[in-house]
């Protein structure tokens, strides 16, 4: 800034003050004012008239969306419920963490039985209640991408000043329906390819290949859950990752993803 | 023909809550009677984004005010990234990228600006306003830049004349352009205008520099840096 305003006073008096010095006011305005006109450029009525109004009045937006895996086997061995309780840290941090130059946004996708948006994408601090994820039937994860694409592709619902998003892939199985379809349109969609992906395999009968495939960011390769615990520590690592960001010199830049090491004493049943 | 100039860069808030320089640069120089401005923005994610942006100013103002007016921009495009190279060496070019946009105004009214990178250049030429940077296709912040290689076809140009008063060039970097409604750019490019044109450019000055300081949009972060340029009669 210091460069600019020195040009910029270099400038005045030496070589624009000619152009300048004689305008008092504009010799010709580019338009009449008429009183009838709506969004006129400000007549100054005021003696400081403002930009203010062509500013966007939301903040901009850091999305986070998260596609959960809630088919049947989701219920055994507490999952579900690890889930649960993760999903309502996580989003309760998110509202919480006063630091930001970003408004979070939390968008959750559940694929058990069928695809759907369980929760749209909204700011973090605007979720009351978050209802619980319920496990139930197969694992449409397809129909999951081609969900996430949508929103990912969808100007209005993530404008193009919205920082890059980041998206969260948790699954204990492997997709019933076709999945590779929809996976391919995530991954060359101009748009959707952007966001980040993260991706978490819960106990051992996970589709590592496929969630290792699904994971792009080099500072988080794929996280392997072997209880309920790891899925706590997994999005206690999401949590701190972008609220690093938001609160970085740039909330596009990956920061590390470490996930916190399990307790000690934590008594843990690995996943069967 | 008389026009009126003016142009403000301030740092932003996340900048200043860290303690660092203002990553953004602007030049604005009078040359044979038109005018000459520049704003870049250095990529936040470099270690020297501050110098990479403040060279490509000076560069492509030495460039400019050397260069015949009747030289079209994208041939001095290689020029001004071989002397950006050279300004910012030892520095490597990716500790230094920054995007660019520029423009020069000839005491005839001739316009000619081009941009690399995130940003907006707006320009209103015989009373049409029109915007030159392209929509966005992804998300903020990722963007094209100078670096160590010229990319000659992701540069938007234009040219185009000043016929009309409010006619005009105004070049903005990201802090500024991504909180703008994209609606209502005409209406603020003509904003920019009336207010401009109705202060002395010590006192436009003043004025931009409180309105980015002072900006609306909620949780802004950015710099910001702003610079206008019109054509105020006949």
């Amino acid at each position: 800034m210091g460069f600019a305003k020195y040009q910029e006073d270099i400038v005045s008096r030496y070589v624009g003050d000619l152009a300048m010095r004689s305008i008092k006011v504009p010799v010709s305005p580019p338009k009449p004012s008429s009183p009838n006109t709506k969004n006129q450029p400000d007549q100054r009525t005021k003696k400081m008239s403002s930009l203010k109004k062509f500013a966007v009045a939301t903040p901009r937006p850091l999305p986070v969306i998260v596609l959960a895996d809630t088919s049947g086997s989701m219920g055994e061995n507490g999952k579900i419920e690890a889930l649960n309780a993760a999903m309502k840290d996580m989003v309760s941090t998110f509202a919480k963490e006063s630091r930001l130059r970003a408004e979070i946004q939390v968008g959750l996708i559940t694929f058990g039985g069928k695809a759907q948006m369980h929760l749209p994408l909204v700011a973090a601090h605007g979720v009351a209640g978050l209802s619980e994820f319920k496990a139930d039937g197969v694992t449409p994860m397809g129909a999951a991408f081609d969900l996430a694409r949508q929103l990912l592709e969808d100007k209005d619902r993530i404008p193009s000043r919205a920082y890059r998003p980041v998206m969260i892939l948790l699954s204990d199985g492997q997709p019933t329906d076709d999945w590779e379809v929809p996976f391919k349109a995530l991954r060359d969609s101009e748009r959707a390819q952007k966001a980040t992906r993260l991706a978490m395999a819960i106990g051992p009968d996970a589709d590592e290949a496929m969630l290792k495939d699904f994971a792009n960011d080099v500072e988080a390769p794929i996280f392997k859950a072997h209880n309920a615990r790891d899925i706590h520590r997994f999005f206690r690592a999401v949590t701190m990752s972008v609220t690093t960001r938001t609160a970085s010199q740039n909330p596009d830049i990956s920061t590390a993803f470490v996930v916190p090491p399990p307790d000690d004493d934590a008594l843990d049943l690995d996943f069967q | 023909m008389r026009f009126i100039a003016c142009g403000a860069s301030v740092i932003g808030p996340r900048h200043l809550d860290l303690g660092e320089p203002n990553q953004d640069a602007m030049v604005l120089a009078g040359c044979r009677g038109g005018w000459i401005a520049a704003v870049a923005d250095g990529l936040g994610s470099r270690a020297r984004s501050d110098l990479g942006a403040r060279s490509a100013c000076q560069v492509t103002r030495r460039i400019l005010r050397t260069t015949s007016s009747s030289v079209d921009l994208p041939a001095t495009l290689p020029l001004i990234h071989q002397q950006w190279l050279k300004a910012i060496d030892p520095t490597a070019p990716r500790d230094a990228a920054t995007t660019l946009l520029f423009g020069r105004v000839t005491d005839q009214g001739e316009v000619h600006a081009a941009q690399l990178g995130d940003g907006l250049l707006l320009v209103k030429c015989a009373g049409e306003f029109r915007r030159v940077t392209p929509e966005r296709t992804a998300y903020g912040n990722q963007t094209w830049a100078l670096e160590s290689t010229h990319l000659q076809d992701k540069w938007n140009c234009m040219k185009g004349r000043f016929t009309k008063p409010g006619d005009g060039v105004v070049l903005m970097t990201d802090g500024v352009a991504d909180d703008l409604e994209p609606a209502h750019l005409a209406d603020f490019f003509d904003a920019l205008y009336q207010d401009l044109s109705a202060r002395n450019r010590r006192i436009g000055r003043r004025w931009l520099q409180s309105e980015l300081n002072d900006w609306a949009t909620p949780l802004h972060s950015d710099d910001k840096t702003l610079v206008a340029i019109f054509r105020t009669s006949e």
